[in-house]
């Protein structure tokens, strides 16, 4: 009979879990940081919005209408920002293991900031003349929302299209049982995924490229090459 | 997609799992290298070359054989033309004539198991040596190989089987893959696990031969077979840490996988024949280790490029269908691609996994080219960073181009 030094067998058995023991122990030591990261964001994109709202009111009662460009240029930059913390934050709380309660509140918190600024811009169009249309986007999980991953895609194009011109407001609506999810889902009646509401029009189920365009397209005052390519197509058809 | 999260982590537990083992055996050696041993016994000695259309390389393995640092009256250097229709056979007559202790023998063309079978049967040699056709001898080598056959329990001795310098990127990072897996077979045989005596010059003791009924004709990798049969009668096997051989390697990517497809569908099957050792307390460590890893490796192989490959084409099959949602402009998405770093970003688990596996195998790389006598950046660095990180993906791929002939119903050996 040959000989089985179990013992090695063992140890090598021992070292390995210790191995993914201290690799998920550090997963999950980086997970805080990642909490604490988003928590510092989240305060600074409220100091940011709080900084919006002053430039807001100083140039609506002080008619101070020629700091418009500063403060246009200030939405769209504290926008990106907060789409960039978005997409961090999902997938942060997709690979969470301890900490999906904070990221779930983070999230919420992040909702809150979408809307502030969806109204802050609603508000300021017709002060500073900005040329932009919104879309509010709702959407849930793959598996209740087969077309949401298309949907994204048709915006995140129309976004790149337009730029600072065409404003996306992405709201998971799987956080229906916050009030704040539930007014809006109650207000616009929305029970399907994706829906989308393109100024106060509700559009649902996945709605293509050149049903968007013909929404936002009006509501601009400078032409755009995307709509006059479609306008030209439109009339050929 | 928590099928293939899944997947990856038993992947990465298994592999974890190898290469700590192997670490702890290295770690427990005290003289990995061994000590050379003064040759006192000049027993006859066969060296067998199995030849088939070898006209550009037998001159030299001959001669390699011929000049060994062995009394030449008791070493028989046998050539068995395998049927070669090219000048294999003249260039053997016109050395024979030269040298009186080579012989030809001539077959139809019927393989190396044929070959070498023929070859054993009708040696005076105590000890039988193969030497492929294309490899050539370091003078010294039966002096450093013979003295282990003073244990009667030792059937089989191999050398430091090396590549010889390579002309291109693929043949460096064999001749890298070859120095590992001769520290690999020495760890093994502290186990006395070794599964497989290559081709070589691996000298066996000819009456463990004869007993076990020479070489298995119509086997993809008789070498391979043979080993596991003197492990099944455990025998014992010893990898030298000295002798030197130098064997060629392909070339070109083409005929790499053609190689490592024979190797592997050999290795795949012989481990089918001799399943009953898999885990058999029988066979000891030999049971437990490399007899399970020829199935395993090509298992882990085939996952982990499955996975790869999901990974990376479904998000862009996915892409690629919502790009007909925007008449496929993908222009508009590389003109305004954006990257946002962020450290946190990271998967830590997974990178301190592959952090630890990372600098065990870099270890392991470094005691390689050490105990073999090798230094690791003597043929640039390009080729050891490729093995490293890319070497695995070919032999995964290999492993995947390989499934389909594992379920034919009839193979070609």
């Amino acid at each position: 009979m040959r000989q089985i030094k179990k013992r090695r067998y063992l140890a090598a058995f021992i070292i390995t879990i210790f191995v993914f023991f201290f690799g998920l122990l550090f997963g999950m030591m980086m997970e805080s940081e990642r909490v604490d990261y988003i928590q510092g964001k989240a305060y600074e994109q409220k100091l940011d919005y709080r900084e919006l709202q002053f430039q807001y009111q100083f140039i609506d009662q002080l008619s101070q209408e020629n700091n418009c460009p500063v403060f246009i240029n200030a939405i769209n930059n504290n926008l990106k920002e907060l789409e960039t913390t978005r997409i961090r934050l999902t997938s942060y709380s997709e690979d969470a293991t301890i900490s999906k309660d904070d990221f779930e509140l983070l999230y919420k918190d992040y909702i809150i900031s979408q809307l502030d600024y969806w109204l802050l811009v609603k508000k300021a169009r017709d002060l500073c003349e900005m040329d932009v249309a919104t879309v509010l986007y709702f959407f849930s999980t793959d598996k209740e929302c087969p077309d949401c991953n298309e949907q994204s895609f048709v915006l995140t194009y129309l976004k790149k299209r337009f730029g600072d011109n065409l404003l996306n407001f992405a709201l998971n609506a799987e956080f229906n049982d916050y009030k704040v999810m539930q007014m809006l889902l109650d207000t616009y009646k929305v029970s399907t995924f994706p829906t989308l509401i393109i100024e106060d029009e509700k559009f649902e189920g996945f709605t293509t490229k050149n049903t968007i365009l013909e929404q936002i397209c009006p509501l601009y005052s400078e032409s755009h090459e995307d709509c006059v390519n479609y306008i030209n197509v439109s009339i050929e058809e | 997609m928590i099928f293939t999260e899944v997947l990856l982590w038993v992947i990465y537990f298994i592999s974890l799992y190898f290469v700590i083992f192997w670490l702890l055996v290295f770690l427990e050696q005290e003289n990995v290298r061994g000590t050379k041993k003064k040759l006192n016994f000049f027993p006859i000695v066969t060296v067998t070359i199995p030849a088939y259309n070898e006209e550009n390389t037998i001159e030299t393995t001959i001669i390699s054989a011929v000049n060994l640092n062995y009394p030449k009256n008791k070493l028989e250097i046998l050539v068995v033309n395998d049927g070669s229709t090219d000048k294999t056979r003249e260039k053997v007559l016109v050395l024979q004539k030269k040298y009186s202790n080579v012989r030809l023998i001539d077959q139809k063309n019927s393989g190396k198991g044929v070959a070498l079978n023929k070859a054993l049967y009708s040696c005076k040699g105590e000890y039988f040596v193969c030497l492929d056709a294309d490899s050539v001898i370091e003078k010294n080598a039966l002096q450093h190989l013979l003295p282990h056959f003073k244990d009667e329990k030792v059937a089989c001795v191999l050398p430091l089987m090396k590549s010889k310098k390579a002309k291109n990127l693929l043949q460096k990072m064999q001749f890298a893959e070859y120095i590992v897996n001769i520290f690999y077979k020495k760890l093994m045989g502290f186990l006395n696990s070794i599964p497989v005596a290559p081709g070589p010059f691996s000298v066996f003791r000819k009456q463990v031969l004869i007993d076990l009924r020479g070489y298995e004709i119509n086997n993809l990798t008789e070498d391979l077979e043979l080993t596991l049969r003197l492990q099944k009668h455990h025998y014992k096997i010893i990898q030298d840490m000295h002798a030197e051989v130098y064997t060629s390697t392909p070339l070109t990517f083409k005929a790499f996988i053609r190689q490592r497809k024979r190797w592997y569908k050999g290795g795949f099957f012989n481990a089918l024949k001799y399943r009953k050792m898999m885990f058999n307390p029988e066979y000891g460590d030999f049971g437990m280790m490399p007899v399970p890893l020829l199935v395993v490796s090509g298992i882990i192989g085939i996952s982990m490029i499955l996975t790869l490959l999901y990974n990376i084409l479904k998000p862009n099959i996915i892409t690629f269908l919502n790009l007909r949602h925007v008449d496929f402009d993908f222009w508009t998405f590389l003109q305004n691609m954006s990257f946002s770093f962020n450290l946190l970003d990271t998967d830590f688990t997974n990178l301190f996994i592959f952090i630890i596996m990372f600098a065990i195998t870099l270890f392991i790389l470094y005691s390689a080219f050490k105990y073999t006598g090798e230094k690791v950046f003597a043929q640039g660095k390009i080729h050891i960073v490729l093995f490293l990180f890319f070497y695995f993906f070919m032999l995964g791929i290999t492993w995947l181009l390989l499934v389909p002939e594992l379920f034919h119903k009839k193979h070609k050996w």
